[in-house]
């Protein structure tokens, strides 16, 4: 018998996506399994396959939360650059806080909020003040940095352009819990994606901002919800980037992050020839980007 | 208040505006407008382009708010200030510019800003939303895929399901704004049975169009706008079309279609052989010659936009050959070849397919055919200044500059310079895909002078329209395509409206035939 959830996998499979996306997902899908044999039979160091690949966790876990961050802002239309900026803030708040010894769920939280709010933030000033996303992101690229500097010089007595880590508790979601924050991150991009209206909202607006106004939605509200989702996602990406380096310098620190994990749609670009960005099956490249 | 014409008698008023005013940057789009508006009534709004009807529907649906006046909705005063305001009151507005989300399926555009079905643990039950779509399109008689991707769907697919998502909203007011400006005639038919039904379950509607006929033959009052102000509000039985244009233009106009060219053949410009591509169109042959105005007729979704953009290079064929003036075109003849050996093409979707709506009046005329002036790559300025100037001039182009963003501009104003920054590349074969849609009456009459005098002038034209009476009024003889395929070719006498649409549908017999 076959169960609801495969029913409902096999519809939405072929009434969602094209039998053209379809078969570059299967090309994908085979052509990163056959990347992966590879890779396992040219290891001949490092320790085991299993090893190696959970090992990357860390490394990856923050670039394709970003990029789930990212990719529900392109829905909508809008970009967010200043998402690097904003991880500085958040891993200075983290840095002042475990230098004050204030207590790593403190730290965590910290973090965790700062980024929320800075991306909320984000969404408020564009829609406030009704000018490109690009444009008030790409002032955050350097305004954001600027408030990490003047935080941590306020924060900290003798600030001395970085702050180290040496408590190995702070650290425990950067070096032991990436892979599963990844896990998690994934497969809430997934329900969101499948089961969710509110993502269907934002790809509303990214298509038509005066349909939705027309059939009665409120496309500032909608904007503003998805800089909030996407905060929630860069925020968890913040924590797992943070929490596994030894030294915060704010000045230095997640320089062409938002590069890195827009790559995604740079690679869909390249190989398809295709940059209309907006549009539900960009899950699909980050799901092959963590491969 | 100021109206000269009170409520109807027998029903109760669902809408009174009272002094209604409006304006923009200091420009008065609306200037005290004051009707009322019965159960079941249906009121016609006409004016031409920029005469403040759409203002006034944006106001009634929430998209503006109004400077003075009042709004009185079932008894009570109200202001409403956003759509979703507007549809919990029970005001559901189909506007000219068509409303949906082309990333989304129909079924969520269907029902985007309603509550959608959910799962026991919360998630959206999607089996269950397209359930619910696919039923409310059926009421309407719409057979659309509920996957399919909004963008898909051709112009006047999207035009059905505006309206049959304003529909299944149970409205009490319901604000058409051109309905049926992109349907063929039976879709128009449909969409009155289906409005008739509303009218008698007691909706009132407010129904803007062009098409006088329509008006006279669908509406209880009638209201004029001109420049903004309330120039008529007259029962229908004491309106007529001399007396709307009239009204609406402040001067009688000669007939819409003005055909002062003798029939005249002269070489072929174009040659269409065997020309099919999959799913869309087959087996295509016909000839265009200078001179000659062809008409390509048939309903919504036979094929004749995508022939059309085929023959422009956008669309690679499959089978068959395009001849144009002596040279056979290969398939690597894009559209920039088409242009290069004179011949243009007019899509149907002019804010989409020819504008980009930012761009000034003068870029955007300029861009049609700047090239011819360049050398070197330099584009001496002189030269755009005084051709838009021209252009301006010579296809009476109403705009406050050329700095004026043609987004702005109306209707028939855009019209005229997306055929003016073609027409002046001085091409030989134009093809015309729904060229006075959405256009107003006068406006559509200086297009029509326009096309007549350019087969005069020996040029080829390829004239697809489903507006029946444009299609006999103007075309030299019809090519009638029924599901991909060129069915009939109706000449002489034979070009009658009930042939069209039998051809149309394939029914068109010698038994059934009307001379």
């Amino acid at each position: 018998m076959t169960s609801p959830w495969t029913v409902n996998l096999k519809s939405r499979l072929a009434g969602r996506y094209s039998r053209f996306l379809l078969q570059r997902i299967g090309f994908l899908l085979i052509g990163n399994a056959i990347l992966l044999i590879l890779i396992y039979m040219m290891i001949q160091e490092g320790g085991s396959f299993r090893e190696v690949v959970l090992r990357a966790g860390p490394n990856v876990a923050p670039t394709v939360l970003a990029g789930f961050a990212l990719t529900v802002i392109i829905y909508t239309g809008a970009i967010d650059l200043s998402i690097g900026s904003i991880i500085v803030v958040a891993g200075t708040v983290f840095g002042v806080l475990s230098a004050q010894e204030s207590g790593p769920i403190v730290a965590f939280v910290g973090c965790l909020i700062t980024t929320c709010v800075l991306c909320s933030f984000n969404g408020w000033l564009i829609h406030r003040l009704a000018i490109p996303a690009i444009i008030v992101t790409l002032g955050g690229l350097t305004f954001y940095r600027g408030i990490a500097l003047i935080l941590a010089d306020i924060g900290m007595e003798n600030f001395s352009g970085f702050i180290s880590i040496t408590n190995e508790s702070y650290q425990w979601p950067g070096k032991k819990l990436a892979g599963f924050i990844l896990l998690f991150g994934t497969l809430t991009a997934l329900v969101l994606e499948w089961y969710s209206r509110t993502i269907r909202h934002f790809l509303a607006l990214g298509s038509s901002e005066e349909a939705c106004q027309i059939l009665g939605l409120n496309p500032g509200a909608i904007l503003q919800k998805a800089f909030f989702v996407s905060g929630c996602f860069l925020s968890a990406a913040a924590l797992v980037y943070v929490t596994r380096l030894q030294t915060i310098e704010p000045s230095r620190m997640a320089r062409g992050f938002a590069l890195e994990s827009s790559v995604p749609w740079w690679l869909e670009a390249l190989i398809f020839s295709e940059v209309k960005a907006v549009s539900s099956e960009r899950y699909w490249e980050h799901f092959f980007f963590i491969l | 208040m100021h109206s000269e014409f009170s409520p109807r008698q027998d029903t109760d008023p669902v809408l009174e505006l009272c002094g209604i005013s409006k304006s923009f940057s200091g420009v008065s789009a609306l200037k005290d407008v004051s009707f009322s508006l019965g159960t079941g009534e249906v009121l016609g709004l006409i004016g031409e382009n920029g005469a403040g009807k759409s203002t006034l529907i944006k106001i009634l649906s929430g998209i503006h708010s109004s400077d003075s006046g009042e709004i009185r909705y079932c008894g009570s005063q109200i202001t409403v200030s956003n759509p979703a305001q507007g549809l919990r009151l029970g005001i559901a507005a189909i506007h000219q510019e068509l409303a949906y989300c082309g990333s989304l399926t129909v079924a969520e555009n269907m029902m985007l800003a309603e509550a959608w079905p959910r799962l026991k643990w919360g998630g959206v039950d999607w089996t269950k939303l397209h359930g619910q779509a696919c039923l409310r399109l059926q009421e309407f008689g719409l057979n659309l895929d509920t996957q399919q991707l909004c963008r898909e769907l051709s112009a006047a697919e999207k035009q059905e399901l505006s309206i049959a998502r304003a529909l299944s909203l149970n409205a009490k007011l319901l604000i058409l704004d051109e309905p049926t400006a992109s349907l063929s005639e039976p879709e128009i038919k449909r969409l009155f049975d289906r409005l008739a039904q509303l009218k008698k379950q007691g909706v009132s509607m407010i129904y803007v169009s062009h098409r006088l006929e329509e008006v006279l033959s669908f509406v209880d009052r009638i209201c004029v706008l001109r420049d903004g102000e309330q120039v008529g509000l007259y029962p229908v039985e004491e309106a007529s079309i001399p007396r709307m244009i009239r009204d609406m233009v402040g001067r009688p106009l000669n007939q819409v279609f003005p055909r002062t060219r003798e029939s005249f053949q002269g070489t072929e410009l174009l040659r269409v052989e065997g020309l099919g591509r999959d799913g869309l169109f087959q087996d295509i042959s016909f000839q265009v010659n200078a001179g000659e105005m062809v008409g390509l007729g048939g309903l919504v979704g036979a094929g004749r936009s995508e022939l059309a953009r085929a023959l422009y290079g956008l669309y690679p064929v499959d089978s068959g050959a395009i001849k144009l003036r002596e040279t056979i075109l290969n398939s690597k003849s894009n559209a920039c070849d088409r242009l290069q050996r004179k011949m243009v093409y007019v899509p149907e979707e002019r804010k989409k397919q020819s504008l980009v709506l930012d761009h000034t009046l003068f870029n955007s005329i300029c861009i049609g055919f700047s090239d011819l002036a360049a050398r070197f790559g330099f584009i001496p300025p002189s030269f755009e200044q005084k051709k838009t100037e021209h252009c301006m001039e010579r296809y009476r182009i109403r705009a406050t500059g050329f700095d004026q963003s043609v987004g702005t501009l109306s209707g028939g104003n855009q019209q005229k310079s997306i055929l003016a920054r073609w027409l002046e590349r001085k091409p030989d074969l134009i093809i015309l895909d729904e060229p006075t849609r959405g256009v107003d009456i006068a406006a559509k009459m200086e297009i029509h002078s326009l096309m007549d005098q350019l087969a005069a002038d020996g040029k080829g034209i390829l004239l697809i329209t489903s507006d029946l009476q444009e299609l006999l009024g103007m075309s030299d003889r019809i090519l009638v395509m029924c599901q991909g395929r060129i069915t009939t070719e109706l000449k002489g006498d034979r070009m009658t409206e009930d042939n069209v649409i039998l051809a149309a549908s394939d029914l068109l017999t010698p038994s059934t035939e009307i001379k």
